[in-house]
This record gives structure tokens, sequence and C-alpha cells, in this order.
């Protein structure tokens, strides 16, 4: 059988009812919060002046790592690997967040002032070396908005038969528009709306589709792709938890995502605006842990099994194994499942780009204009610039997803896994010892990033080089960094950071607080 | 893997993500309802929690 042909879709005025329906609605929540809460001061934009509640950081920190993959490639992997696919997308999705989590409370702990991670490279290691990170830290936020941008053009295209180059332009507007109107907050609200919304129609749609498969059904269906040569699927781990193929594809996912938040502003951003670290472990923990990985498992059983049990041929398809999602929904759920799906992922994409310009408007507000373009700048012209920047970002992911038209975004993928994983290891390990310098940390990334693309280019097997080039510039830096520590005789010393004074006004909690503040300048602060 | 075991695999993460959705859920919407009595406090900054603002750098 063929998933292509068989998705029913929507009318174009369905797509734009839908589109203008969400759009007005987050437009007017960004301008609502924008009024009630002011975007004057730096820190209120970027990080929501630091005291926002567990509920909203939560609620932000799930949304913006649901993704178009999260909800397709899960269930893709599904499809592929069997019962381990979605678990093993789950976790390998999930896991960096037990390294960032730890990462943003010793931040919080060490640096308690700092804004960006940009910031805290510039001051643990040397302005020149905070460069490179600034230049990632746009180039990753730049890669999420355009894949964002070019799936939403993709959904909306094949959804309802709209444009694709018009709906590109207009999805990267939108997100750009929603974040430059009322920054980081504007994001957090909006994301509790979209919260819900995801969650209606996983929690409606999916288990209406389970029902209708059948549970007996599709066990049946998995058993015939585990033991029938015949079947056009088959796959002797399509039953199996524990499959290794479905392993391999889990730890290179973990090494795709760990960049992709290691790296990522936005994330930063949200655990910074957390009013404390009790509330940041918490929000991190149960919208991670107990409400995002359940989400991938659930595509990629549902979907997974729903596809299997078809028995589709995908190899023969026009559609390419993404397609499955539309075609379960469509086949179940009729006309109303295609709209639910596309209104799902339009939500996913949105505040997955919003979450990603909001950090770049952090970077553009703190450190690229007040630090290298306009040093005397006030407050207000550093927010003004924050905003029309990220507008600008949004015209330039426009253009961009507009030029991707067409083009398989799976070797940028693969690029942004290499590219990112391999920077992790000084801003990981500076945080915790005194002797890694800027020598050292420089050699790590140099040596796994060129380790990594070398791998990827002189191994021939497709199946293999992603993999091992992935995981050298992930794994090698970090060798390199441990080995390399004990001969090391620089000392960093942490009061730097801890007494290290932001160039905007910041308000801090109490029990953040360093118990010992020695710089002057900020014990006579106001109380 | 038996069928017994497949049922529960199914099911178990619509249980497991409840639980984590309705946490969140209900958080949201207590603090959504704070702000709509005008508790700005409360909802932007824990309660009664002393807070320092610092003047930025120079």
């Amino acid at each position: 059988m063929s998933a292509a042909g068989v998705v029913m879709a929507g009318a174009p005025w369905q797509g734009w009812l839908v589109l203008v329906l969400f759009g007005v609605v987050l437009i007017t929540i960004s301008i609502v919060v924008a009024r009630k809460f002011g975007t004057a001061d730096v820190d209120g934009l970027v990080v929501a002046g630091r005291s926002l509640p567990f509920g909203l950081v939560a609620a932000s920190v799930f949304v913006a790592w649901v993704w178009t993959t999260t909800l397709l490639g899960a269930a893709e992997a599904g499809f592929q690997w069997g019962i381990s696919g979605g678990l093993n997308y789950a976790w390998g999705a999930a896991f960096p967040f037990f390294i960032f989590i730890p990462i943003a409370l010793r931040m919080r702990r060490v640096m308690p002032r700092t804004t960006t991670f940009v910031e805290y490279m510039r001051e643990r290691f040397s302005d020149n070396f905070a460069k490179v990170y600034v230049v990632l830290g746009i180039l990753l936020v730049a890669y999420v908005c355009v894949e964002q941008s070019v799936g939403l053009g993709y959904v909306m295209q094949y959804s309802f038969g709209m444009n694709y180059k018009v709906m590109a332009i207009l999805m990267s507007l939108l997100f750009a528009s929603f974040i430059a109107i009322a920054g980081l907050r504007g994001s957090v609200y909006n994301s509790v709306f979209q919260f819900f919304v995801i969650i209606i129609v996983v929690f409606v749609a999916m288990p209406i589709i389970l029902a209708m498969l059948g549970l007996n059904t599709g066990f049946a269906g998995m058993t015939d792709v585990a033991t029938n040569p015949a079947n056009p699927n088959f796959n002797p781990d399509a039953l199996n938890l524990a499959s290794f193929a479905g392993l391999r594809y889990g730890i290179v996912a973990f090494a795709v995502a760990l960049g992709q938040i290691i790296l990522s502003q936005g994330y930063y951003s949200t655990a910074l605006a957390a009013v404390n670290s009790r509330t940041l472990k918490w929000a991190y923990i149960i919208g991670t842990i107990f409400a995002w990985i359940p989400i991938p498992i659930i595509f990629g059983n549902v979907i997974g099994s729903g596809a299997l049990t078809a028995q589709l041929d995908i190899e023969s398809a026009e559609v390419v194994r993404t397609g499955i999602t539309p075609y379960i929904f469509s086949q179940y759920l009729g006309l109303g499942g295609v709209i639910m799906l596309a209104i799902l992922v339009l939500m996913a994409g949105l505040t997955t780009g919003g979450n990603g310009l909001a950090g770049l408007q952090a970077i553009f507000s703190v450190d690229l204009y007040k630090k290298y373009l306009k040093r005397d700048a006030t407050e207000k012209q550093q927010t003004n610039f924050g905003k029309w920047a990220t507008l600008a970002a949004g015209v330039v992911i426009a253009v961009a997803a507009i030029a991707l038209e067409g083009q398989s975004l799976l070797s940028i993928d693969i690029f942004s896994g290499i590219l990112f994983a391999a920077p992790c290891a000084p801003l990981v390990v500076g945080l915790y010892s005194r002797r890694l310098n800027v020598g050292l940390s420089a050699v790590a990334v140099l040596v796994g990033l060129i380790g990594g693309l070398v791998a990827y280019f002189a191994i021939p097997d497709p199946d293999v080089n992603f993999f091992v080039g992935n995981a050298i510039s992930l794994v090698v830096p970090f060798i390199i960094i441990l080995i390399g520590l004990p001969f090391m005789k620089s000392s960093f010393d942490f009061d730097k950071l801890l007494n290290y004074v932001s160039e905007h006004r910041v308000v801090l909690h109490e029990d953040d607080a360093p118990a010992v503040v020695t710089n002057p300048a900020t014990d006579g602060g106001p109380a | 893997m038996s069928q017994g075991m497949y049922n529960f695999w199914m099911i178990l993460p619509f249980v497991w993500g409840g639980i984590g959705v309705l946490i969140i859920g209900i958080a949201c919407i207590r603090e959504l309802l704070m702000l709509a009595r005008a508790e700005p406090d409360a909802l932007d900054s824990a309660p009664g929690r002393p807070v320092r603002e610092e003047p930025p750098a120079g």
C-alpha cells in the first residue's frame, strides 16, 4: 500500500482560517503581555525579569522541545525500528537535559548575574573564545528556526494545498513578531496557550487512533512484521525494546540534541527566567521527563504500529516516511484529523522557533549591541535593537526557508550534530574545573570537530558515518580535556564569575544570590 | 514481547505523560488565575520572597 495519494487535504481557505485564528491569538497574547509587563528593560525582555513560576517555565520547556520532528520523526522511528523506535528517540533527545539541568543550576550558582551563556564564556575564558560561541549560538538558532519554517511550510502545503513560499515567509514572520513584541515573556505566555492546544490534540486524537487500531490488531500486525519475511517491512526486532539498531539511533539522537540544547540561548534564558533554582530544577524535570518523554513514545508506538499493521510499503511511495503520520491521522480521523495534525505541528513549530528567537534576542541585546556595537547604549536602546534585530532575523529565516524548498534537511541535521556537539565540552567542564584554560579548550574543540568531519567523509557506509562522526565530535573534546587537565598549571578564580556585574540592571532573588558578595558595585545597590 | 507487555507499553506513555501534563496544566491554570485576579507579585515571584535589585556595572 502506498502512502501517497491517500492522505486527505483540506481546502486552502481552511488553512488560512487556522493560520489567521492562531496568528491573531498569539500576537494578541504578546501585545497584552507587553502592555502589562513592559519591555523597556533588558532583563525584563530577555529573561522575563528572572521571576517566572513553575507552571509557566515547565510549559515553556515542554513546548520548546516539542519539535516537528518530535511528532513526525518519532513516528518515522517507530515505523523503521518498531516498538523501540519511539523509546530510543525519546531517551536520546531527552537525556541531554540531564546534563543541561545541572549546568543551568551550576551557572546560576557560580555566576548569578549572567544573562547569556556567551557572557559566561567571555568571563570564564576570553573575549575571542566567546565570539566563537556568539557565532555558534546565532548559527544554531538560525538552523533551528529555518528547520521549523521549512517544516511548517511543508505542513501547510500538504495539509491545505497552500503555497510553500508564502507559508514559509508568514511562519517566520509570525514567530519573529511575537518575540519582537514581548520578548521571552511573550514566548512563555504563548507557550502556555500552545501547551494546552498540543496536549488536547495529543491526548484526545492519539487514544482515539489507538482504540480504533485495537491493541490486539496492533500486536498481530507487529508480530507479522517481526516473523513474516514476506511482510514488506519485515524486521525481526519490531517487537524488541532492546533493538541494537534502535539503540544506535538513540545515541545519534543524543549527540545531535546535546548541542542543540547546550548551545541554545533559549534554554538558558528560560532557565534564568525561573524565579529560583528550585523552580528551575523541578520545571525542567517535570517538563522533560514527565511531560515530554512520553510524547515521542506515543507517536512512535501508535503511528509506527498503525503504519506497520497497515503494511505500508514506503519504499514504493512518493511520500517519504514522515508522510506516515498524516496518512494515519487521515485514515483514522478523516479530514478533521488532518486539520488537527496541522494545528499540532503548527503549534510545535511556532513554539520552537519562538523560543530559539527569544534566545537570539538575548544574544543580540546583551552580547552584540552593548559589547561590540554601542558601548554606551541605554537599556531602552538595547531592547529596541533586540526587537528590530529579531524581526530582521525573521526575514533572514524566511529567505533561507524559501531557498531550501525541495531540499532534504538531512544533511543539515548531520552537520548540525557534528558542528554543535564539539563546542559543548569546554562550556560544561569550565563550570567545574579551575584548571581548564582557553588553549586546551580550543584544541579539544578543533580536534573533535575535525575528527567528526573526517570520520563522516572517510567512512563510506552512510549508516555508520553519521553515527561515528557525531560520536567523535561529542566525545573526543571531553576526552582531550579530561586527559589534559592534570597537566594544566592555570587556576581560574571563580570569584570572578561570582562577582560579575552585568551591564544592565539585574534583579536577583535572595535564595539564588551568593552569601558573600565582594564587589562594591553590587553591595552598594538598593536592598 | 508478549501481548500483555505490548499492551502495557502502548498504554504506559499515556498515563505517564498524562501525569506530567496534569501537573503542569494545573500549575499553569493556578498561575494564570493569579494573574487574572491581579496578583502579579504572586505570579511573577514567589510570595513574600525579598528581592535585591542590582544596578548595572559602572
